[in-house]
């Protein structure tokens, strides 16, 4: 049994296929001197983790990883919080494998599988 | 204060553990579970760490992750939205490794610790944050500009910044998903290369081609600035949608599909390969001279770490160049290294500690970080064994024993070197190496295709007296690390003219790489350039007795140096892997502390035929 559910990747899918963006990265701009991006705060240089409840998960969300619509928020929030690591389970060492290997799929990993 | 440094759950996860600011003791996981890049939870690392160190989790002042799953979380759901209606890929191959582990990680460290320090609290750098403090604190400067590169680590994928004192600095960034570290990955993966693993060949590679495709990369891939900030063309590749790194759009620009793995290696990939290295000195380069305009103008030290740094051919670009006066790099540049750089923040900087360096030395410890084995160890496990040794009692390890291996080493045999604590990153430094003599012609061939059995057009690495190095190698600076590239001697030199040789040569790269170079031809790479190793006797005495012993016998200061293992397997860490990985390949010798084992003389291993299986190919 996958940690979370078929309806719940779904509902990811549909929320990305709702809020698609093509050009939400920033993209080539010859007319721009420097790609640089400024970097002013020092908030996150370091930080205590230890979330456990819903509302600590949901905070730390919209304060840090800038989810900002409340569907998205309770969706990751809830899929984080059915998806809490406890004691003595198995820790697949590839991220990908995991979902692969519950669900027999005979497709490779990808090539590259770092990104996150 | 003790803290213990964590990096894990993406590649090369390891542990290390920071006593007042002092690296005690640091390590990958891989060394122990003998998977490489191993990305789990560094059980067996943190062990060592905390026993190198005889501290219980609960005398730990703090555990601090070398990466922020926030952050990385955020960027995920912004990448989720590029990918839009073809997100399904992503989803299933990232989205329950970040919710159930990711997220978590202070639950899998509370459960492989026991407990979370005094305070039961985990803290998290972020990842560049990590890579920079790995660069800086350790390094033997006061003041530093900064540069970390790497794939990625939440947002950023290149910082620029500024250290000084117990203090660094972020100052620009560029973020996801235009990354330099990203793009090299994907020519490594076009080439037919694994990803991370197979950067080095592809670096290794450059030398045989031409950069043919520099202007197409600058025309389609990539826009570099003047200040060396850099964005990709996304449209050439598809790592945003948790595929591959590369789409057909990029297969068509180079003219067909990606080279199948394992197959011919053909002038296009050999072409590719000096075109991104070409486009990586460039970018790092112009990055280079920008921050030198925006730190101080007076300060003479740069620092750099990410996995990117781990390209010495770029690093020897900057050290020419003269930009900044001296650079450090951390050893374990890549993501290893942001176990030591997390721990060492949160000492110096979160805790405000001082932090006194004298220019000169850095606090890295030669990056012998890692287990060591007592002599009386490796001799029970020989006699438990019966594995036949010479011992060299403790009076005559010095001169004796390293003329004797400088002997062996004259005799053209190929020796297993296992002495004192492992090495913490990528590079064997001498204590877990395969050494040769370099003035052998077929010594490359012969340690690439019978031992250490990988590819016949990878180069080996020297190691040289430090005080010799300039007699052999256009180098000005020391290279301890091996993370420096330099041409060989103009004077050491014999003529060879590549490109005709490798128009003869065809598909088989052999004979190129076997026509003499240099008088030291089997660590002369076919462009005459060295992944250099300096060594001086503070450092590491044994391994300079025994380069120095071998100078005085044949007047060679310089022997081969390649990490102690074969394709795929994890630098050898304990006796027993050093061992194994002796008799199953074609060395003649082992030197395991101080006794030395000759093949001749050994049992032969029995049921031993699958072993290499073990290893996946990287």
């Amino acid at each position: 049994m996958n940690l979370i559910s078929e309806e719940m990747m779904d509902a990811f899918s549909a929320w990305a296929e709702e809020n698609e963006d093509k050009h939400i990265f920033s993209e080539i701009s010859k007319g721009e001197a420097s790609y640089y991006i400024n970097r002013d705060s020092e908030k996150t240089y370091m930080m205590e983790y230890s979330p456990q409840t819903v509302s600590e998960i949901k905070k730390a969300l919209e304060e840090y990883s800038g989810i900002s619509d409340p569907n998205m928020l309770k969706r990751m929030t809830v899929a984080i919080c059915q998806s809490r690591f406890k004691g003595g389970q198995e820790v697949y060492e590839d991220v990908g494998q995991m979902r692969r290997k519950k669900q027999g799929d005979g497709r490779a990993l990808p090539e590259f599988i770092y990104i996150f | 204060m003790y803290i213990l440094g964590i990096s894990a759950l993406y590649h090369d996860a390891a542990a290390a553990l920071v006593k007042d600011g002092e690296i005690i003791a640091a390590a990958q996981e891989e060394r122990f579970t003998r998977k490489k890049h191993d990305p789990s939870i560094p059980q067996r690392a943190i062990e060592y760490c905390l026993k190198e160190g005889k501290v219980e989790p609960e005398d730990l002042h703090a555990v601090v992750y070398y990466d922020n799953p926030f952050l990385t979380m955020g960027r995920f759901v912004q990448n989720l939205r590029h990918t839009g209606a073809d997100s399904k890929d992503l989803l299933n191959f990232s989205l329950e490794s970040l919710v159930s582990q990711k997220m978590w990680i202070h639950q899998m460290l509370a459960d492989s610790l026991g407990r979370l320090g005094m305070d039961n609290k985990l803290y998290v750098a972020e990842h560049h944050i990590s890579h920079a403090a790995s660069a800086f604190f350790p390094s033997p400067y006061q003041k530093a500009a900064i540069i970390t590169v790497d794939g990625v680590g939440e947002y950023a994928t290149t910082t620029i910044g500024y250290g000084e004192n117990n203090n660094i600095k972020i100052l620009q960034e560029i973020e996801y998903p235009h990354s330099l570290g990203l793009l090299y990955s994907a020519f490594t993966y076009f080439c037919g290369f694994k990803v991370n693993s197979g950067d080095y060949k592809l670096m290794g590679l450059a030398p045989y081609g031409e950069p043919v495709y520099y202007q197409l990369i600058k025309d389609k891939l990539i826009d570099i600035k003047s200040d060396g900030s850099y964005r990709l063309n996304l449209e050439y590749f598809d790592f945003q949608y948790g595929r591959t790194m590369t789409n057909e759009k990029f297969a068509e620009l180079f003219g067909g599909d990606r080279r199948q793995p394992e197959s011919v290696i053909t002038k296009r990939e050999m072409d590719m390969a000096s075109s991104i290295q070409k486009i990586i000195e460039e970018v790092l380069v112009l990055m280079v001279r920008h921050v030198k305009e925006l730190v101080d103008r007076e300060v003479e030290n740069l620092v750099l770490a990410g996995g990117v740094a781990l390209n010495c051919v770029a690093n020897g670009v900057l050290s020419r160049e003269k930009i900044f006066k001296n650079i450090w790099i951390q050893p374990a540049a890549g993501d290893a290294g942001g176990a030591v750089g997390a721990a060492m923040f949160y000492y110096y900087q979160y805790c405000n500690q001082k932090r006194i360096a004298d220019n000169m030395h850095d606090s890295q410890k030669g990056s012998y970080l890692g287990p060591t084995y007592t002599d009386e160890f490796i001799e029970e496990y020989l006699i438990n064994n019966g594995y036949p040794y010479h011992k060299y009692e403790n009076s005559q390890k010095g001169m004796t024993f390293y003329s004797k291996i400088a002997e062996i080493l004259d005799e053209q045999k190929v020796i297993g070197l296992f002495e004192g604590r492992m090495e913490y990153g990528p590079r064997a430094l001498g204590n877990r190496s395969i050494i040769g003599d370099p003035r052998s012609p077929e010594m490359q061939s012969k340690l690439n295709l019978k031992i250490k059995y990988r590819e016949s057009f990878r180069p080996f690495a020297p190691s040289v007296l430090e005080e010799n190095a300039k007699e052999y190698f256009e180098i000005d600076c020391k290279s301890p690390y091996m993370l420096l590239c330099a041409d060989v001697c103009g004077t050491r030199r014999k003529e060879f003219k590549l490109r005709e040789e490798i128009k003869t040569a065809e598909e088989n790269l052999l004979p190129v790489v076997n026509r003499v170079r240099s008088d030291i031809p089997a660590v002369t790479h076919v462009d005459y350039s060295a992944r250099i190793q300096t060594v001086n006797e503070e450092d590491n005495p044994i391994y300079y007795g025994i380069i120095k012993a071998f100078q005085q016998l044949t007047g060679c200061g310089v022997i081969i140096n390649t990490s102690f293992n074969v394709r795929g397997e994890p630098i050898v860490c304990t006796p027993e892997d050093a061992y194994l990985c002796f008799m199953r390949t074609e060395m003649d010798v082992l030197v395991l502390g101080n006794c030395i084992l000759y093949k001749e003389e050994q049992p032969r291993i029995v049921d031993d035929e699958d072993w290499r299986s073990r290893y996946e190919l990287d």
